[in-house]
């Protein structure tokens, strides 16, 4: 049998399982637990066929009701069947409080659209009052006139010119400079640390540089990154033949 | 009593909050305002001022006013009449009538009826987080921080606020709806029972039934 699946929107697993209930028209006190695991779990698997992400609550509830069902499938020991708890109380008596509210939700949304109906006498939020203080509107607003505000201007208009162009340098450090620098290195050394490289360099771009070339390098396999502990001294070693031309890599 | 009554209306008027029957009347009786000549001592009452208010709505009535005082989040404001809301509403340009969503209603429902609560309270009824809408109601001041639970970890509690029932046209918390039957079922697990086996006969649903019970 095929099924044409639309999905709606579940607040919750609560919301889910009372979608159940209404659906199937089940009677809330006497839920067919393996029924209604069994549309559980369908959904779940549905959200996943669909890569949606699962929220922990669902995942949560699902174990819930197969532990429900796992109790019920028990056989009960015969001597106190009638103190016997049916294990479904606790669920049931959660989704009759879910449905309470849901349902006080309806109202209040009526409520709201009523009550939306009614204009309170208010203040317009659109007075200079609104802003500042008693004060601070004093000063403010005391005997401005249009040329105040001109004069104002061009003030601040003047102030902004004066601070004029400032040269920026266009850095002069390549990428695969870096690498050619480094590959040297190891031509004496069979490996250094990264500390080693921020020692010599003291220009954060340079340092940047440094790292990517480092990366690119790692990546043609012409060195090794090593780190011992997390957080610990990085190590650069060789990965070539010292004999080998390195050029090639470049 | 005509002047009392011009006063009433002025204070009310003139606020653009509700003002309770408490503050009119201290407003009115003032340590500055006496009314030793009557023999009364007391000035004011409470119950005045309501009828007060019930006359000068009378006036607005009769003469066909767009507004009326309304009693609304423990006190009295004007306002006008709801079949004016597309007019002032178009004034208002509507910004502010983004509805709640079923989510949030949920959540401050629960809040109405079980305040002052705590957020894992809270998450336990919906079965879900409710951080964010949490947030969202206190930026819409329609809930408000009540207190810390003495339980572990002294989780923050919620309540309503005034904003609350204004938003929702409540007088006071009186007013909330009534949760439906459900409740007295659950309260009553005999009658649980009985309903259980009207049910497997009748496969009728519940709530039909404990109305006509």
């Amino acid at each position: 049998m095929k099924y044409k699946v639309k999905l709606p929107y579940f607040e919750g697993p609560l919301d889910l399982l009372l979608f159940f209930v209404k659906r199937d028209e089940l009677n809330i006190y006497d839920i067919p637990i393996s029924k209604i695991t069994k549309d559980f779990l369908e959904y779940i698997h549905l959200m996943q066929m669909l890569d949606l992400e699962i929220a922990s609550e669902f995942i949560v509830m699902a174990s819930t009701l197969m532990q429900i069902k796992a109790k019920m499938l028990l056989p009960k020991p015969e001597t106190e069947t009638e103190d016997e708890e049916d294990p479904r109380t606790e669920l049931v008596k959660r989704l009759l409080e879910y449905k309470k509210f849901k349902e006080l939700a309806n109202d209040f949304s009526k409520m709201e659209d009523e009550a939306g109906k009614i204009h309170y006498r208010q203040y317009f939020k659109c007075d200079a009052r609104d802003y500042y203080d008693e004060d601070e509107l004093h000063e403010f607003l005391k005997e401005v006139s249009l040329f105040d505000l001109i004069s104002a201007f061009k003030k601040a208009f003047q102030s902004s010119k004066e601070k004029g162009f400032q040269e920026i340098e266009i850095p002069n450090y390549k990428v695969e400079d870096e690498m050619e620098n480094i590959l040297n290195r190891l031509k004496f050394k069979d490996s250094f640390s990264f500390n080693e490289i921020l020692k010599d360099y003291d220009e954060k771009l340079k340092i940047i540089v440094a790292f990517l070339a480092i990366l690119e390098l790692a990546k043609l396999k012409k060195v090794r990154l090593l780190q011992y502990e997390t957080f610990g001294e990085i190590f650069i070693e060789r990965a070539f033949d010292a004999q080998e031309s390195y050029a090639s890599a470049i | 009593m005509e002047n009392l009554k011009s006063i009433v209306e002025a204070l009310i008027f003139a606020s653009d909050t509700p003002l309770s029957l408490k503050q009119i009347k201290d407003i009115i009786n003032g340590p500055h305002r006496k009314f030793p000549s009557n023999g009364e001592t007391e000035g004011i009452s409470e119950d005045d001022i309501k009828n007060i208010i019930a006359e000068l709505n009378q006036k607005y009535a009769e003469q066909g006013s767009a507004f009326r005082i309304i009693e609304i989040a423990e006190g009295y404001q004007f306002a006008t009449l709801p079949e004016f809301a597309k007019w002032v509403g178009r004034l208002f340009k509507e910004k502010n009538k983004r509805k709640l969503s079923q989510p949030a209603l949920e959540t401050l429902a629960i809040i109405a009826y079980k305040q002052p609560i705590s957020k894992p309270e809270i998450e336990a009824i919906r079965g879900v987080n409710v951080d964010h809408i949490i947030k969202t109601l206190l930026e819409k001041k329609l809930i408000t921080i009540v207190g810390r639970a003495e339980t572990i970890g002294r989780p923050l509690l919620y309540g309503t606020t005034k904003e609350f029932l204004k938003y929702f046209g409540l007088k006071n918390l009186s007013e909330l709806p009534k949760p439906s039957e459900i409740e007295e079922i659950m309260k009553d697990e005999e009658l649980e029972n009985k309903y259980n086996l009207q049910n497997e006969v009748t496969e009728d649903d519940s709530e039909e039934n404990s109305k006509e019970n």
